[in-house]
């Protein structure tokens, strides 16, 4: 069995890039405000998207992520995750008929990215809503600790659309302010887009690299609650035995866990349930947990990837981000969740998301080549 | 690793079907896809089915057939490690086109809620998670043909890597809605329908064994015979002389 290394991470938020987006968590600033974009609401957007009205915004999106990296094995397998991919497109073709509506399939990110990097290994998109790109991470390790691949590139986006805003509002999932994860008050979600591609790859090629790998990915575990499609198992039961299981495969105690990036959507039962979960895992220790949401909102399918980037940011630094939005800490989540900046005093850290039909996956990361 | 196939079930434009006790062959056949209704599904009341999308509709009855083929449909598989994959090439396109109509009309007054939770794809992997009590990894593989053996595949590296005892594979698709047929047709090709088989990489002595499966470097063996597409997959496993108990097996 390989251990699974991460050569290199990229990511775009409403914030910026990988360093832009670490550096205005860790100074408390958020990315939500108003979008206009023909159609309005609460979310954080990308500005520099705004000025793309003729054609799908999946693609800059995607550029913005993949234009710098440097060139990758030919034989790299591609795994991309997306909820809607460019589903502004479909909105287009029924407006006016002009485009079409292709890019809406997630398929055609795993071929757009594999063309752009003139990658020859056929590769798959994952769909599993919240949860879908820490599955793709999740795959993308599996892949590599068992030797069928040496080197695989997750790449995942989700744009503000909307499709998808106009959903969440039918729903009455989204918070009228920005949305306030862990508080007392939490009244729902904000809509965020942003994009991530990490690169992982094997000892074998960790080892022959010139520059220092940028993390571990210790262990992985996915589970379903199978208790309900849109609400969470009060109970936490997939979120805990998804926890358990990557604890296990990265063949660590709960104990050396510094650290927890919730998902932590700002939406009631969501919250309420991962501080169940992580209870019941962690025990009664103050760990520090903390969400990215109040800064960046819910990202969608790169959820995953852009929070286990900005994790590892967070284990080189030593610095936990605030949790933006947090004004009045649910009784539940005192001691655990801050509104201040922390200090992450292990070498290790978990991140967790959850999604629709109660899907629930968890990775364990760490510092690459750090004695735990 | 081998793995046994031992059950199937599948809803395609030829009609529906499970391996054992119908008599009835699969086929990949291009059409309309009939929709079911809950009593072609479950026996029982289900008050969430007819709120289900078509698409959900399709796959869960697929679903349920290879469980229930499979003889473990039943009460004591809740809340064991069983997942699902699934792969698809239109996802919930129907449902997509569906819902932003109710976002076009009224001036965008009242989009359904209730369309909008079935936009995604993977949502009917979570309704038969919870009427099965299926607690392992389950997610879609977004693919360029219909009945990929993506979600096969994928299946067996859950059962390979030990995350799963038991997995159920397969495929759904709903033919291209009429509104994007001009404009999807050519990126769309292929049949419609949801296929599923249960795979296990330990059956239970009760277990009835179709065919063994494996994977090796991507390829998909049936009976040590690659095949390609999981139509010729189910056909081959129908056709297997496997269909013996693992007890009768032993003896």
């Amino acid at each position: 069995m390989s251990r699974v290394f991460v050569k290199d991470m990229r990511i775009f938020t409403a914030l910026g890039d990988l360093q832009n987006t670490f550096s205005a968590l860790i100074a408390g600033q958020t990315g939500i405000s108003r979008v206009n974009r023909g159609f309005t609401g609460i979310g954080a957007t990308i500005h520099i998207l705004n000025a793309f009205q003729n054609s799908s915004r999946i693609n800059p999106l995607i550029d913005l992520v993949l234009s710098n990296l440097p060139v990758l094995p030919a034989d790299t397998l591609t795994i991309t995750a997306s909820t809607k991919a460019g589903i502004d497109d479909l909105e287009r073709y029924f407006r006016q008929k002009k485009t079409s509506a292709c890019k809406t399939l997630p398929q055609w990110l795993t071929s757009h990215v594999r063309n752009c990097l003139g990658l020859n290994q056929p590769g798959f998109a994952v769909s599993a809503a919240c949860a879908s790109s820490t599955i793709a991470l999740a795959q993308g390790a599996k892949a590599i600790s068992s030797g069928r691949a040496q080197s695989v590139l997750v790449v995942c986006a989700d744009i503000v659309s909307e499709f998808v805003l106009r959903g969440f509002d039918a729903l009455k999932a989204l918070d009228r302010r920005a949305c306030r994860p862990f508080d007392q008050n939490r009244a729902g979600l904000s809509l965020g887009e942003g994009a991530a591609a990490v690169h992982m790859v094997s000892e074998k090629i960790a080892g022959k690299a010139q520059s220092p790998m940028a993390g571990e990915v210790m262990g992985w575990g996915v589970a379903c609650d199978a208790v309900h499609i849109t609400a969470p198992a009060r109970d936490a039961r997939g979120l805990i035995k998804a926890i358990n299981c990557a604890l296990d495969r990265a063949g660590l105690p709960s104990r050396d866990v510094g650290a927890v990036n919730a998902h932590g959507t700002g939406t009631v039962y969501n919250d309420a349930m991962e501080l169940t979960a992580f209870k019941a895992v962690f025990g009664d220790r103050p760990l520090p947990v903390y969400s990215i949401k109040g800064a960046v909102g819910h990202t969608m399918a790169a959820a995953g990837a852009v929070e286990a980037a900005l994790g590892l940011m967070s284990l080189h630094t030593g610095l936990i981000p605030p949790t933006v939005g947090l004004e009045h800490p649910d009784n539940g989540a005192l001691g655990y969740v801050s509104s201040e900046l922390q200090v992450l005093p292990r070498k290790v850290m978990v991140t967790t998301n959850s999604g629709f039909g109660g899907i629930n996956a968890a990775l364990v990361l760490g510092l690459a080549g750090s004695e735990q | 690793m081998n793995a046994f196939i031992t059950g199937m079930g599948w809803l395609t434009a030829a009609g529906s079907g499970r391996g054992r006790g119908m008599g009835r062959f699969f086929s990949a056949s291009e059409g309309n896809v009939m929709v079911p209704s809950r009593k072609d599904v479950f026996r029982n009341r289900d008050e969430r089915f007819g709120r289900m999308d078509p698409f959900s509709k399709v796959g869960l009855a697929a679903i349920a057939m290879a469980l229930e083929d499979a003889g473990i449909a039943g009460d004591p598989w809740r809340n064991q490690t069983v997942g699902i994959t699934a792969s698809t090439q239109r996802g919930c396109l129907d449902t997509d086109v569906n819902f932003f109509q109710t976002v076009l009309a009224d001036d965008g007054q009242w989009p359904s809620p209730h369309l909008f939770t079935y936009t995604l794809a993977s949502c009917f992997l979570g309704e038969a998670a919870l009427r099965f009590g299926l607690t392992g990894p389950s997610y879609i593989l977004h693919e360029e043909k219909t009945f990929s053996l993506a979600g096969v595949r994928a299946a067996l590296l859950e059962l390979t890597d030990k995350d799963a005892h038991v997995m159920i594979a397969g495929a759904c698709d709903l033919p291209l809605p009429r509104e994007l047929l001009s404009d999807l047709d050519e990126y769309c090709p292929g049949p419609a329908g949801a296929a599923f088989i249960v795979v296990e990489s330990t059956p239970g002595p009760e277990s009835a064994v179709y065919a063994p499966i494996h994977e090796k470097s991507g390829a998909i063996f049936v009976n040590e015979a690659q095949v390609r597409s999981l139509d010729e997959l189910i056909i081959r496993s129908q056709l297997s002389d496997n269909r013996l108990l693992i007890t009768d097996k032993l003896e």
